[in-house]
């Protein structure tokens, strides 16, 4: 099992439609994958047509209640969700008073592994308590980056936490998103980046009103245009994450 | 490549309804209901010649478009045990790509082919159940089943049912409509409907048929019965045979045949005397031209098993035996073939009808109208005795023939006490049946293993000549080597094996069930 943690500091950076469009590549490769909402908005659980839980989460954190209790299966096949819970809002006061809370998330997922070949953790954008055990549970990073000055702020901001925080042996792979090729900022930025950066990958997600209609439609892209140039960059996103982390 | 079994499924039959669309309309009422395309499919229904799959309350059925098709075991109960795609459906569990549907079948079929005993085409309504956020809950399929063989007209349609995870309310409120339309858990195909249409009872064929005797009968109308029984299983072996479809159906024509054999030995003085002589020599003839094939099936399903106990770098040298073995079996079935094709065995099958539908009535030999049961007893009570003075007799040392002929006299009582069953109380006698298969599988494991180290030694020298076959000859003397060992070890095992058989409680047991004279001492 391989745990991917789509995060960002910033939000609104295409982080929740990285998370549904890539864990819907996987499953659609036959690849047993789930999505878990960690964010407590519920974007990734709309997407899939679940609506937010109201009880359960804390237990299910606790280790009181099974994660799979929670589990929901998608309109699509091989790829489960564990829904937005609205106890999630408190994550971090009660991360607080566990002991060792770094670790309590990737303890959580373990009994997981058997089931799920690939797990991605769609994140509320803040830098706490939560995101540490985030980054403790996850095997790989996957940070969407808006080719502007503000986001890559941002960026330097997590990479500097990692180094001094960051738990070794996490792999960090960032990728642009949002992209507009008519903006001579954002092509600067995606021309000079990768060269100095080996872990932002090649493939660039546009800037694309299929990624907005995702809303609407409710679903991941590929499922209502999979011929579009959005759903196309999703798959060679998933593609060149497979190449880089060697997983076949 | 997915982990996970597949979701939970359910399938259903509606033996009351004829028609696949009332029960479409009857599931939109009140419901949300996705229609996707229509598919059309193919589905067959397959179990082996003796229903083996139905014997373990299983269906196997294939659904698929020609090129995909999904497997599945089915439970009386209408869940699914094991699954697993393929590209065609199996002639053999052998055929298949290991999974737990393999591994289920292999062990219950074993090398039997599986014959498609139903096939129909589908016409498939794939339905997906939303709820109030058109979010899938349910997925459904109602099937309508046309008899490709047989126009017997509409059959009942059938219904599969996948939960979705997570959405169990949904899942039971669906499962309770289905059950107020009349649903019945059961393979979605339908089996009952569509085999009756065909003729067909399942389980229709036993290799041991059981015969309805009770302990009054004349003995020659019981014995009349039991061989009439015997020629049913020859003729239903016979097709299978002759084509080889599997190696099965020789040896189950070749017990068949053994029976009658033992049977026609108590014949004397129950049917007239004049015609015994005949048939007994003919059906001599027919074990004796079948017998060639059976070793070396025998040694063709015993193959893997005789490789692996070779040391890991000569098991491949052994590997040219195999086709070796495989070109002597087609000679010797074509032989075998062509003589079931011929005269001598169409005439003997034909008299021998005729002698047990009149030829056995008009005279009046001795013990013909004896109570079957006092005959029986008293031929069960000389077999049995026979099998404990020959096998007290053997020793470490004694020639391999009499370990064979003592294993004849066991199959013999076996038969006998396998024919005559129901007169005794069922609970002793099959204690005892089984003490006397243990001594049987010892006798016929050692029995094996002679005939392939004699055919081995034979074949030896057929490839002498041919320089080529040195590694095949070394790795085949390693192999009768390691058969010698195994028939000592089988003959090591014999004293135990024949002392559990004649331990005090079974000897007390067959002269209880047995001695003419009733309980006494023991002998």
């Amino acid at each position: 099992m391989t745990v991917f943690a789509t995060y960002n500091i910033k939000g609104g950076v295409g982080k929740t439609a990285a998370a549904v469009n890539l864990a819907y590549c996987a499953a659609q490769e036959g690849r047993r994958s789930l999505v878990w909402d960690l964010d407590p908005q519920g974007a990734a659980s709309y997407y899939f047509r679940v609506r937010p839980e109201t009880g359960g989460g804390k237990g299910a954190l606790k280790g009181k209640r099974e994660l799979e209790s929670l589990v929901k299966g998608t309109d699509f096949p091989d790829l489960d969700l564990l829904p937005a819970n609205f106890s999630f809002r408190n994550l971090d006061v009660w991360l607080d008073d566990a002991r060792k809370p770094e670790s309590r998330l990737g303890k959580r997922l373990k009994p997981l592994s058997r089931d799920y070949e690939c797990v991605f953790l769609d994140c509320a954008p803040t830098l706490s308590l939560a995101s540490e055990s985030i980054f403790h549970a996850a095997d790989v990073l996957l940070i969407p980056l808006i080719p502007t000055t503000l986001s890559l702020r941002a960026f330097e901001q997590l990479q500097a936490f990692l180094a001094e925080k960051g738990p070794k042996g996490l792999r960090r792979l960032a990728f642009f998103t949002m992209a507009d090729r008519r903006k001579k900022l954002h092509l600067d930025i995606m021309e000079a980046l990768p060269g100095e950066r080996p872990e932002i990958l090649g493939t660039v997600i546009p800037q694309a009103s299929e990624v907005e209609r995702m809303g609407p439609e409710q679903a991941p892209v590929g499922a209502f245009a999979a011929a579009s140039k959005a759903a196309h960059a999703y798959r060679e996103l998933w593609a060149e994450i497979r190449q880089r982390l060697d997983l076949g | 490549m997915s982990l996970m079994p597949p979701p939970e499924t359910h399938q259903y039959s509606f033996p009351a309804l004829t028609d696949a669309t009332a029960l479409l309309a009857h599931l939109q009422q009140g419901r949300q209901l996705r229609r996707l395309a229509p598919q059309t499919l193919h589905a067959r229904y397959l179990d082996t010649f003796d229903w083996r799959l139905h014997q373990a309350g299983l269906a196997l059925l294939a659904q698929g478009d020609g090129e995909h098709w999904q497997l599945e075991l089915v439970t009386p109960g209408g869940e699914i045990s094991a699954s697993d795609r393929a590209t065609a459906p199996p002639r053999f569990a052998r055929e298949l790509a290991d999974s737990a549907l393999q591994a289920r079948l292999a062990e219950l079929c074993d090398c039997r082919i599986l014959l498609t005993r139903l096939e129909t085409r589908v016409s498939r309504q794939p339905l997906e159940v939303l709820n109030a956020d058109r979010k899938i809950v349910v997925r459904l399929a109602v099937e309508a089943h046309h008899d490709t063989g047989e126009d017997s007209g509409p059959l009942p349609p059938g219904l599969r049912v996948w939960a979705v995870r997570g959405y169990r309310r949904e899942l039971e409120t669906v499962l309770e409509a289905l059950h107020t339309l009349g649903a019945e858990p059961g393979p979605a195909m339908p089996l009952a409907a569509g085999l009756a249409a065909r003729g067909i009872q399942p389980g229709d064929y036993d290799s041991k048929p059981r015969v309805d005797l009770n302990p009054g009968m004349r003995a020659d109308h019981a014995l009349r019965a039991v061989l009439r029984a015997l020629l049913a299983t020859v003729r239903a072996n016979e097709a299978g045979t002759r084509e080889d479809i599997d190696p099965e159906f020789l040896h189950d024509f070749r017990v068949a045949v053994r029976r009658t054999r033992a049977a026609l030995g108590q014949c004397r003085e129950i049917f007239p005397a004049d015609s015994l002589g005949h048939f007994r020599g003919e059906f001599a003839w027919l074990g004796q031209i079948t017998g060639a094939t059976r070793d070396l099936d025998v040694y063709l399903l015993h193959f893997d098993q005789l490789k692996a106990s070779l040391p890991g770098a000569m098991q491949a040298d052994l590997e040219p035996l195999r086709e070796i073995l495989r070109q002597h079996q087609r000679k010797a079935q074509q032989t075998l073939a062509a003589l079931l094709a011929g005269e001598r065995y169409r005439r003997l099958l034909i008299d021998w009808d005729g002698f047990l539908a009149t030829g056995a009535v008009d005279s009046h030999p001795a013990l013909a109208a004896e109570p079957i049961v006092a005959v029986a007893r008293e031929r069960i009570w000389r077999a049995y005795r026979r099998v404990v003075r020959d096998g007290r007799a053997l020793g470490p040392d004694s020639p391999d023939e009499d370990f064979h002929e003592l294993r004849k006299r066991c199959k013999k009582l076996r038969y006998l006490m396998e024919f005559f069953q129901g007169l005794f109380p069922g609970g002793e006698i099959k204690t005892l049946i089984k003490a006397l298969k243990g001594l049987q599988e010892n006798l016929g494991a050692h029995q094996d293993q002679v005939v392939q180290a004699d055919f081995l030694r034979q074949l030896a020298g057929e490839l002498r000549a041919d320089p080529g076959q040195l590694p095949t000859l070394l790795a085949m003397g390693a192999l009768v080597a390691d058969l010698t060992g195994q028939q000592q070890t089988s003959r090591g095992a014999f004293a135990a094996r024949f002392g559990e058989f004649g331990s005090p409680e079974h000897r007390d047991s067959f002269r209880a069930l047995f001695h003419p004279d009733g309980p006494g001492p023991r002998p």
